[in-house]
């Protein structure tokens, strides 16, 4: 996503950069520094790289993971489509585990199942227990592909069974690293595919479109042209592939690799392989790159104040006090008071209530649409449509809620970050972790994470997965289709049934059926704002701890950091023998070395842009108190 | 069916008509809309192809039709609502939203309809009309409209006021739907028309579904329309379809318009074909680019074979092969053995059965429901009692009561056997309106032995409506029945009588 290029990290180089950074930080005691490398290394060396496979119903979404991993996984049918998001990624042995939330439980219940009957269990043809939900598979396969960390979704189509599909299918977006939106040959993209391109879009960086089944449609080509004018003229710059599936699965079965070329299934293989792997390693490599020089950064402000007091122990007075001006700037920053918190606790009012406002403002638009549709009709003849547009309209509105309110939290995170810059009127050398360069980019990993010191895109990122990827697929939905309030109305309407039959006072019936129906539909809507917004501040709740948590660290690290400062800045000036002194010299400077070449290993990771902005120069101490 | 049965449903809506027209003879703009409607009631019906955008209704058009009359294209391509009525002499005239029509030159080209718009925009017409010498045309009036799930949404539009005007009556008489899936706009798409008719009434339209483009969803395999059957079956008894449509019939659109009008090069091309070893044909067949640019003297030209993917696609290249291999000689007869497997014989003779056999009642019900919906709108001194008696009809007349009754058995829980919902269906219609049809007996069998049928249908029906223990929604349609056996009788001795 940076303009300027940059060569692909080597992953064991990285690893390599973490150790040695680890090494130097666990000479000082600083453990928590080293804590934070640690995860970073685990997450060099098993990346988890999610590609969401999108589109509507029947596009041919289920061959082409199967196409992508060579194996006949996902289950194929000509009428019945997928119901159940299928995860397929790296395993040593074949297996699956269905994940279902059941009625009555807390968490979702999962249960190993054959992977060859993945067609009783994914498809719409699946038997469903009541009570019992399905809400996602995990496919393990030994493959060669899958074992690079690539990890496939397959989603139910967009507009197969309901709108619902829609929010789920939204809501696995902002978690994934890369987007297939799948639209066959056999026509140009439809108004309903555009939109859920764009709301993609915002979603994700990298959305790719595959134009699939070109084996089956003569006129390809022309599709492609059309929909590229399309992409252009919606003003989306996203790159469009053939592919079919079938011609693969035919070329390797008959070692024909011609035809495998024209299938587009090894350039849509090798686009993952090659381009996303190194644009997440190109990333994952920044953020080893941030973090080494920060934590080198940190490491150094003690040896650095040492050593100018060492070499002039006249300035020692000098340097304490700068240092500690920084510490009561740090300080500040780790206070309650501090006006990062206040933006945190103030953006998230904010958030709350405009949050609450948008979804409002949305669902009080159904109702009035519904409203209008139940004065056009008799209600008791329609109900039940009138039922499944509601819960669509519903399930649309909270999509778009969602949507709009990631945006505002990711906004947020960025200005809070912001005030890391603001606020400490001394440069502090960990300033550049409010750099928001690259910070909210979705990072791969996110699984593997377990709690505990994160950089700020992945607690955000993560805190954000739980708080949306949760409510949408699983609980808000699920609920709503039970539709509660359809039963007060049902009795009502059975009571109404006759109402055919008695022709005298059939318009003050047909008033009073309306009347009722409106009130079954405020009710509906008045509960889903209730819950949706109950739902929506509960999780944000803990993005916001998550960010408060996280820049919380931050300063701690900085206070910590500072105390070490004055203190060696003391000892330093302490030292009276001259001989005492050179040997300390000395060996602060093979250490501060060792630090250099850390940084600069690091440096060479970035941007170029954003490692000079950031570089403190080397062995030059009063840049960094001054 | 080209005898334009009389009936009571249409002298009664003529009947209205005449009446309200006379009522409203001083207002010139709701005399001219009665006017139009009185016209429309002597017309052929009225069908319209509607579906998403690519549903492939202008194909299914041409199949109907059996010529390639409508222009087809890779791209979204009907983007005016167009007529076409049977006519001596070839014409097109557009009709824009405002301004007087023009005629459009006619041009055909390799024996399709090039439709020149000349200066005129899609946005400006409000309809194209063609006339042309086909025969089917002269039973039926078909309109091709644009796609509901278009990529412009003034077009989408464009089909949601024809078929559910804000302001007035359905221009359609009956729609068939396509399908390419059981997609949620389709569905809902299908409540919308279903709504819009049942305002005034409460009846269901008439309509059926057709799976257009049901090749397409086998991937080209061989056994594709098998499979697709197999699930159109299944979708019969679907709730979400459920008092929306009648009939849902699978049809692979491309194969039936391509093998209505098979050409003898194209058979040659075929038999080239068959001729090849298994192994080369399936390689040859792996994508349709493999298929028109591999070289090899023993095959057809590349041009043949690029119009024969175009024409027939995969599956009709494939389903080709496999009949020829049964052993069939000429081009005749495989023409006609790959209509009858493309699903188009079955859709013309649902059309038959649902729309043209119900010819005078959904020509009546249409008028009807215009003349309910002026004299609701504009009340009047002494238009109460038309209103009335309009309204009357509406609920009461036999016919309706029929077709709502079939089109609901499966979403209304009757307490009968299988066996006996089966009998119920015929006997109101479900599978033909002549006497013998709906008495499941050979149109042969003697008037005697009808009578008897007649009688005995008549008599079951009754003693199952007056059962003590029924509840209300079977004995309501047991009652229907034991109407429609009365009125088997009432023309099986009218029948008899005009013979004698």
């Amino acid at each position: 996503m940076t303009a300027t290029p940059l060569s692909v990290p080597e992953r064991a180089d990285l690893l390599r950069l973490l150790a040695d950074a680890a090494a130097a930080a666990s000479t000082t005691d600083r453990d928590d520094l080293v804590d934070s490398l640690k995860q970073l290394s685990q997450r060099v060396e098993d990346p988890t790289i999610r590609v969401v496979v999108v589109g509507q119903f029947k596009q041919g979404k289920s061959a082409l993971v199967n196409a992508m991993v060579d194996q006949s996984v996902c289950p194929i049918d000509d009428v019945i489509g997928t119901a159940v998001p299928t995860v397929v990624q790296y395993g040593e042995t074949p297996s699956a585990v269905m994940w279902s939330e059941v009625d009555g439980v807390e968490g979702l219940q999962s249960r190993s199942i054959p992977i060859d009957s993945l067609r009783q269990h994914v498809t719409e043809a699946a038997e469903s227990q009541d009570g019992v939900r399905p809400v996602r598979v995990d496919v393990y396969l030994p493959n060669q592909l899958l074992a690079q960390g690539i990890s496939f979704i397959d989603t139910p189509g967009v507009g197969g069974v309901t709108k619902a599909h829609v929010a789920s299918t939204l809501s696995m977006i902002p978690v994934a690293d890369a987007v297939f939106m799948l639209s066959d040959a056999s026509q140009e993209y439809t108004q309903p595919e555009l939109a859920f391109l764009k709301q993609a879009m915002t979603l994700c960086p990298t959305v790719s479109c595959v134009l699939s089944k070109t084996d089956l449609h003569v006129q390809w080509r022309t599709i492609a042209e059309a929909n590229r004018e399309h992409l252009a003229a919606a003003g989306l710059d996203l790159p469009l592939m053939p592919a079919s599936a079938a011609s693969h699965l035919r070329a390797v079965a008959t070692n024909d690799a011609a035809l495998d070329r024209e299938s587009g299934i090894p350039q849509l293989k090798a686009d993952l392989t090659g381009d996303l792997l190194d644009r997440v390693l190109t990333e994952t490599g920044q953020a080893v790159g941030r973090q080494v020089i920060s934590v080198v950064d940190h490491l150094r402000l003690p040896i650095d104040s040492e050593l100018a007091t060492l070499r002039d122990p006249g300035r020692s007075g000098a340097v304490v006090k700068s240092l500690k001006e920084s510490q009561a700037a740090a300080q500040a920053l780790s206070q309650k008071s501090a006006k990062w918190q206040q933006t945190l606790s103030d953006g998230s009012n904010d958030w709350i209530s405009d949050m609450e406002y948008d979804l409002r403002d949305r669902l009080r638009r159904v109702g009035r649409e519904c409203e209008m549709l139940i004065d056009d009709c008799d209600p008791s003849e329609v109900w039940e449509e009138i039922g499944a547009w509601l819960a669509d309209s519903i399930a649309q509105a909270v999509a778009d809620n969602f949507v709009w309110s990631h945006q505002r939290a990711e906004w947020l995170a960025a200005r809070v970050a912001d005030h890391f810059s603001v606020e400490g009127a001394v440069e502090l050398p960990s300033l550049r972790f409010s750099d928001t360069e690259g910070v909210l980019n979705p990072i791969a990993g996110l699984e593997a994470l377990p709690s505990g010191h994160m950089s700020l895109p992945q607690k955000v990122i993560l805190g954000m997965r739980n708080s949306y990827g949760g409510i949408l697929m699983f609980g808000l939905l699920t609920s709503l289709s039970g539709m509660p309030l359809v039963n007060p109305f049902s009795i009502g309407a059975g009571m109404l049934v006759g109402g055919f039959s008695y022709r005298q006072d059939a318009a003050a019936r047909l008033e009073r059926r309306r009347s009722m129906a409106k009130v079954a539909v405020r009710r509906l809507i008045d509960e889903a704002m209730f819950q949706v917004g109950k739902e929506q501040r509960d999780r944000f709740r803990e993005v916001k701890k998550t960010l408060r948590d996280h820049f919380a660290d931050m300063a701690e690290h900085m206070k910590r950091s500072l105390q070490e400062a004055i203190d060696s800045a003391k000892a330093g000036a302490k030292s009276k023998t001259e001989g005492g002194r050179t040997d300390r010299i000395s060996t602060l400077q093979a250490r501060e070395a060792t630090l250099a070449e850390l940084a600069e290993r690091a440096r060479r990771l970035l941007p170029p842009g954003a490692a000079n902005e950031s570089a403190v120069p080397a062995g030059d101490s009063e840049a960094v108190v001054a | 069916m080209n005898d334009i049965r009389e009936s009571a449903a249409m002298t009664t809506a003529r009947d209205l008509l005449d009446l309200a027209i006379r009522a409203y003879r001083r207002e010139p703009e709701i005399l001219e809309t009665l006017q139009a409607h009185r016209v429309r009631l002597d017309e052929p019906l009225r069908v319209a192809l509607v579906g998403s955008v690519k549903a492939g209704k202008s194909t299914l058009l041409n199949a109907l039709l059996g010529e390639h009359l409508a222009p087809t294209d890779a791209r979204e391509c009907t983007r005016v609502v167009t007529w076409y009525r049977h006519g001596s002499t070839p014409q097109v005239v557009a009709k824009p939203v405002n301004g007087s029509p023009e005629n459009l030159p006619v041009h055909r080209q390799h024996g399709r309809l090039e439709l020149d718009l000349g200066d005129a925009t899609a946005d400006s017409l409000e309809r194209i009309d063609v006339t042309w010498p086909a025969d089917p045309l002269a039973e039926l009036i078909l309109v091709d409209t644009p796609g509901t799930v278009s990529i412009s949404e003034s077009i989408s539009s464009r089909t949601q006021k024809f078929l559910a005007p804000p302001d007035g009556v359905s221009e359609a008489d009956a729609v068939i739907y396509m399908l390419r899936s059981l997609h949620l706009s389709d569905v809902e798409f299908l409540h919308d028309v279903k709504n819009h008719h049942g305002r005034a009434d409460g009846s269901a339209p008439r309509s059926i579904a057709v799976l257009s483009r049901a090749d397409e969803l086998g991937g080209g395999r061989l056994d594709a329309m098998v499979s697709v059957n197999a699930a159109a079956a299944k979708l019969r008894t679907d709730p979400a379809l459920d008092g929306v449509c009648e009939a849902l019939v699978p049809v692979a659109g491309l194969l039936a318009l391509a093998s209505t009008t098979l050409r003898q090069s194209e058979f040659s091309a075929f038999v080239a074909l068959e001729k090849l070893p298994r192994d080369e044909r399936e390689a040859l067949l792996a994508s349709v680019d493999r298929f028109i640019t591999a070289e090899d003297e023993n095959l057809p030209s590349p041009r043949v074979r690029a119009s024969l993917v175009e024409r027939f696609g995969v599956y009709g290249i494939r389903l080709a092969i496999a009949v020829l291999r049964t052993g069939i000689k000429d081009a005749p007869t495989l023409s006609a053995e790959l209509v009858r497997r493309s699903g188009l014989d079955e859709l013309r003779r649902v059309i038959d059965v649902h729309f043209q056999q119900r010819h005078a009642e959904l020509k009546a019900h249409s008028a009807i429901s215009a003349v309910y919906r002026v004299l609701q709108d504009n009340p009047r001194e002494h238009t109460q009692e038309l209103l009335e008696d309009a309204e009357e009809f509406l609920a009461n007349a036999h016919a309706f009561r029929e077709m709502r009754l079939i089109s609901h058995v499966r979403s209304v829980k009757l307490a009968l056997a299988p066996e006996e919902l089966e009998e119920l269906i015929r006997l109101t219609g479900g599978n033909g309106t002549s006497p013998k049809q709906r008495l499941g007996l050979d149109e042969d069998v003697d008037d005697l032995t009808a009578h008897r049928a007649a009688y005995d249908a008549l008599w079951a029906w009754t003693e199952r409506a007056e059962h003590p223990l029924i509840d209300r929604d079977t004995a309501a349609a047991c009652r229907v029945v034991r109407r429609s056996c009365e009125g088997i009788l009432d023309e099986l001795s009218q029948a008899h009588f005009a013979t004698v």
